[in-house]
């Protein structure tokens, strides 16, 4: 008891600071998405060939794995970033082993089969029932 | 043909084809069934005499309640027409103003309102425990034989009915007939036979114990009331 | 039967317990409670209850069949046996009154005893029909004996066997399977006392006992689906419900009903887009937990007839076009056509929403030209201007404070018959006098039948007659007009008659909030089209002064106005649910949602404004009303200000508050000056009253989704049929008496 009092005390005397679990670092945070971005694009021709998505030009489909990670540029928090890292790290995986198919990239990444929700009163009447 | 029927249901067969036939004989069918002689149409008015009578038994209870005298009424109806047609329980509905089911209802309960048609002579022999140990159904298979109806039948003529009903209180005087509103006591199967003879004959036959006693009095004798009865002032001071 | 937890059943229900016909008048002071012990716990109740609706009271719910709260008790299922102390045999709760000091043990291994054994009792004879019984899910017997019974019976089924009893026919609408009827007789009483049709009865004793209408007879009443509530097993079912569906696997939407325009509060079974059946919600103030049958079995009438797809005439043949087409051609019909060209015309069924968005888009093309199908006289009384002038200004509930009623031209047994039950009980239970200017009709009470012509109404005015009598000393005198005979030349006449009798019966009131004068109206949509403005006849569009050249038929389907009437060059545009006698001389269709496709108000004849909730889409390209009138709009290019059902809910409070206060109804005022816009005449009104519906094949359609349901054509059928049965009773006098 006497133990747990001390660290108690010793926790309240040491600062308050988010102690990352990965990357120490946001420069080794910045490293680490870099490396995990470089793996994608480097992988995207095989996908592209393999998973008859040919109908796509190439670059757009760079192009659209560059916006994927340029939507979370702005984050800072590191643990944050780390652990976007990691669920990339898992879509590296399932594209390898082709749990993604074709039209799960159509629609995630090219929104294809999704058409615009209608948004004023007018388009939605049309469109159904709401 | 009922024999063949018996003979291939077998022992468990042939019981329940008889449970089933004694229960409707009693109390029949509970719902209505329109038929050439009952229906809606069967023509039924209740006569001068009886009107007057039905007038006096709805005089008893005040005003408002007079369906209290349904039954009383239902009752001179059947003793009017023989049976209870349905257009007799509508006239009694109509004369006491009160709906036709609550009617309905009453005629149902009661075992003693005839819904179907009945001979003119209703034979109704018991075949509770006391009679059957004296045997009424001796009794019962004499009328048979006589007959040549079953439990639940008509004769051709309409002249009799015969039914099996429960008890009707004369234990005593085991077995024993009631045919219409008469007991006819202490039967044997010899007597039964007379008892349909004289009845066919338009006579009436004798009512009440057959065995020659009075009413309830032991068959082996008086074992009370042996004597005359005494004067006034016995057992008496002789000063009074 | 929609499960209502015992309590709150029995705390608005508890001041009204039916025990005997005493006098309505409500006692001043209230009778001193007596303590009670139940289960231990003390509780305070008032001296004529009995112990179940003690212990109800405290939250202790006792298993019964036979009991109703709304129906007199019979005390013969004795599933209610409780163990009172003192007492060597366990007691039936339902009928025994509480006593000071009396303690009842709910709980005990007595009471446990009793319902065990009961229970044993009722399922000897009870088939073993589950799988195919319609009340499977929702059966009380199910439920008590899981909750109640033991696990196990001694009926030995290869020596006893159980009974068998036919199966009676009871028309299209009850489905009847007697061997699984526990004869509790809830049918019977609510025959003999509710619907006033002592055609149920108990024939024979015993196991032979059977429940039926003992001859071949239909069970003619207009009330007769509530027996399948009654029914606490599958014995009484709803013959088009059979077999459809399990209560556990449809979904309950609770909703407004618009067959008559009582609005009672109905809740819409439905699974996977279908409506399966509606039954009844409780609601004390206006239909109390009986619906009638046309608001039961109409739900197959929503399959048939819909207009699905919108439809524009081409060469005289309807051709099935788009949305965007049709909204096209009929906004550009409205830039065209002049103002004063333009009318719109409104059905029974339409609901406040739809209503309020036709009259915004016609009056933004400065059209004033709205009219309501349904007529009703617009002198007199202050016409549709006052309020008071065209609701039931003393509520349903009115009637049973009420100790003298007269009806005048309306047969209320077929108009609206929740509203008749009502009648009945307050004649049964609390002395009502009724009396009925108009055809003699059988309402299953007695009334004092004043006369037939309107010209009685005088008579009544002058104080002659015995019913004039009753009327003069009656506290709370009522007079109900129907809104039937208010129309045509004699209606106004006859509305200012009903007023000046209305007004000299009030001037003895010492009661001010007690109005006389009610209106009881037939269709469910006629009292929000009035409040919000719609004038109430088409004849100014029959007598051919104005020259319509667009005509907009919002639900009306009742050929009030036909292509002679109008011209063979209208433009007729037909908005509704059904294609009936509106979209027959439509030009073009816009299909609508009916009343349990959206989410919508009605307002019924008390003024009482209700929601109904969309239960299932509409089907096909069908949308709902005030959308339709809401995008017909946009293209037209006055588009509406609102886009979304809270600011259509927005703007209906704009135009009148109370249309968007659900569930209470406002007090009407403005009396006295409805009595100064009166033209009192001494001259008396000389009309025939006769009611659109007069006997039971009358009842059956009467709007365009009950003409288009087969149920309905059945029941009509069978209703001739039952005219020509030679069982058939005279109908006689009705006494309270009687009903016991």
């Amino acid at each position: 008891m006497a133990t747990k009092a001390l660290s108690r005390v010793g926790v309240e005397l040491t600062k308050r600071e988010v102690v990352p679990v990965v990357s120490k670092n946001p420069k080794e945070a910045r490293k680490n998405v870099i490396k995990i971005y470089k793996e994608f694009q480097r992988y995207v021709p095989t996908i592209w060939w393999e998973q008859e998505l040919r109908d796509i030009p190439l670059p757009q489909f760079r192009l659209a794995i560059k916006n994927q990670f340029m939507k979370n540029a702005h984050l800072t928090d590191t643990r944050v970033v780390d652990r976007l890292v990691e669920q990339a790290k898992l879509d590296m995986v399932n594209f390898r082993m082709a749990y993604y198919n074709d039209v799960h990239v159509r629609n995630f990444l090219f929104r294809e089969n999704i058409d615009p929700k209608p948004a004023d009163f007018l388009s939605r009447f049309f469109a159904g029932k709401d | 043909m009922a024999s063949t029927v018996r003979a291939s249901l077998g022992r468990m067969g042939r019981l329940n084809v008889q449970q089933q036939s004694l229960r409707f004989s009693s109390s029949g069918l509970q719902v209505h069934r329109d038929s050439a002689e009952n229906n809606a149409s069967t023509r039924f008015t209740f006569t001068e005499d009886s009107m007057k009578k039905v007038k006096a038994v709805i005089g008893i209870y005040p005003e408002g309640y007079h369906h209290a005298a349904v039954m009383p009424v239902l009752d001179i109806a059947q003793r009017q027409h023989g049976w209870l047609p349905i257009s007799a329980m509508h006239e009694t509905a109509r004369v006491l103003d009160m709906p036709r089911m609550r009617v309905y209802e009453v005629a149902t309960f009661y075992t003693m309102y005839n819904r179907t048609p009945v001979g003119k002579y209703f034979m109704q022999v018991c075949a509770t425990t006391p009679c059957m140990l004296r045997g009424a159904e001796s009794i019962t298979e004499a009328i048979t034989k006589k007959l040549g109806i079953k439990p639940g039948h008509t004769t051709d003529d309409g002249l009799f009915t015969l039914a099996e009903v429960e008890c009707l209180g004369a234990c005593v005087n085991a077995p024993m007939v009631q045919i219409n509103d008469d007991y006819y006591e202490d039967l044997t199967t010899k007597d039964m036979d007379t008892i349909i003879d004289e009845l066919k004959a338009g006579k009436k036959p004798k009512k009440g114990p057959w065995s020659g006693r009075l009413a309830a009095e032991p068959l082996t004798g008086l074992t009370s009331l042996s004597e005359e009865p005494k004067g006034p002032g016995f057992g008496m001071q002789s000063g009074f | 039967m929609y499960r209502v937890p015992q309590l709150t059943r029995l705390a608005t229900t508890g001041a009204r317990i039916v025990t005997s016909s005493a006098r309505g008048q409500q006692t001043a002071a209230a009778p001193e409670k007596i303590e009670v012990f139940i289960d231990g716990k003390k509780v305070l109740v008032e001296p004529g209850m009995t112990i179940l609706q003690a212990c109800a009271l405290v939250g202790v719910d006792i298993p019964r069949f036979c009991y109703h709260d709304r129906l007199s008790i019979a005390g013969n299922c004795r599933m209610c046996l409780v163990e009172v102390e003192k007492s060597i045999k366990p007691v039936a709760s339902c009928a025994m009154p509480v006593m000071k000091g009396m303690r009842v043990k709910t709980d005990s291994p007595l009471t446990k005893k009793a319902r065990e054994g009961v229970m044993e009792f009722l399922l000897v004879n009870h088939p073993l029909d589950c799988p195919i019984c319609d009340q499977g899910g929702e059966c009380d017997l199910q439920d008590q004996s899981m909750g109640f019974g033991s696990d196990r019976g001694r009926h030995q089924n290869q020596y006893d066997g159980k009974r068998a009893v036919e199966d009676k026919n009871m028309g299209p609408l009850v489905k009847t399977s007697m061997n699984r009827c526990i004869q509790c007789t809830r049918c019977i009483r609510f025959a003999n006392e509710v619907a006033g049709v002592p055609d149920l009865g108990s024939t024979g004793r015993g196991n032979d006992m059977q429940i039926g209408t003992y001859v071949d007879k239909f069970f003619a009443s207009e009330l007769s689906g509530n027996v399948i509530d009654l029914c606490p097993v599958g014995a009484l079912t709803n013959k088009p419900y059979s077999f459809m569906a399990r209560p556990w696997e449809t979904r309950k939407t609770e909703s407004v009903d618009v067959m008559d325009a009582l609005g009672s509060n109905i809740v819409i079974s439905h699974r996977t887009g279908e409506v399966m059946r509606i039954i009844p919600r409780m609601n004390d103030d206006v239909n109390e937990e009986w619906i009638s049958d046309k608001t039961r079995f109409v739900t197959d009438g929503l399959k048939r007839q819909r207009l699905l797809a919108p439809m524009i005439k081409e060469g005289g043949q309807l051709k099935q076009v788009d949305w965007e087409e049709a909204l096209y051609v009929v906004a550009r019909k409205l830039r065209q056509t002049p103002a004063d060209q333009i009318a719109g015309v409104a059905g029974g069924l339409v609901d406040t929403e739809a209503l309020v968005a036709l009259k915004d888009l016609l009056n933004r093309f400065n059209c004033e030209n709205l009219y309501t199908e349904e007529s009703f006289p617009t002198v007199n009384g202050g016409g549709i201007d006052l309020r008071t002038n065209y609701i039931m200004n003393d509520r349903i509930m009115g009637v049973e404070d009420s100790d003298a009623l007269l009806l005048i031209g309306t047969n209320p047994r077929y108009e609206a018959p929740v509203f008749n039950a009502r009648i009945r009980k307050s004649f049964i239970h609390y002395n009502l006098d009724v009396g009925l200017i108009g055809s003699p009709v059988d309402l299953t009470y007695d009334y004092d039948h004043v006369g037939t012509n309107a010209k009685a109404l005088d008579d009544l005015l002058a104080g002659k007659g015995s019913f004039a009598e009753k009327l003069k000393s009656a506290k709370k005198p009522m007079v109900v007009v129907g809104a039937g005979v208010l129309q045509g030349p004699q209606g106004a006449a006859l509305l200012a008659k009903v007023h000046q009798l209305a007004d000299q019966l009030r001037s003895k009131q010492s009661d001010k909030s007690w109005k006389v004068v009610n209106v009881l109206q037939r269709v469910a949509g006629q009292v929000a089209a009035l409040d919000i403005g719609y004038k109430p006849s088409v004849e100014a569009l029959r007598d051919g002064k104005k020259s319509i050249k667009l005509l907009f038929l919002l639900g009306a389907d009742e050929a009030s106005v036909s292509r002679r009437d109008i011209g063979s060059d209208t433009f007729v545009v037909y908005q509704g649910h059904h294609g009936d006698a509106g979209a027959e001389i439509a030009d073009v269709i816009l299909p609508g949602a009916a009343y349990t496709e959206k989410e919508s108000t009605y307002v019924n004849t008390e003024g009482r404004s209700q929601k109904t909730l969309p239960a299932v889409q509409p089907p096909g390209l069908a949308r709902v009303d005030w959308k339709i009138l809401r995008a017909l709009s946009e293209i037209a290019g006055k588009a509406l200000p609102y886009s979304s059902i809270q600011e259509m809910r927005q703007r209906l409070a704009q135009v009148a508050p109370h249309l968007t206060r659900y569930g209470e109804v406002q007090e009407a005022n403005y009396l006295k000056q409805s009595m100064e816009l009166t033209e009192k005449s001494s001259s008396a009104v000389n009309a025939e009253l006769k009611p659109a519906q007069l006997e039971l094949a009358d009842f059956y359609m009467t709007n365009s989704i009950t003409r288009a349901s087969p149920t309905m054509a059945e029941c009509v059928r069978a209703a001739r049929k039952h005219q020509q049965n030679p069982h058939i009773e005279q109908p006689k006098r009705h006494t309270a008496a009687s009903a016991m």
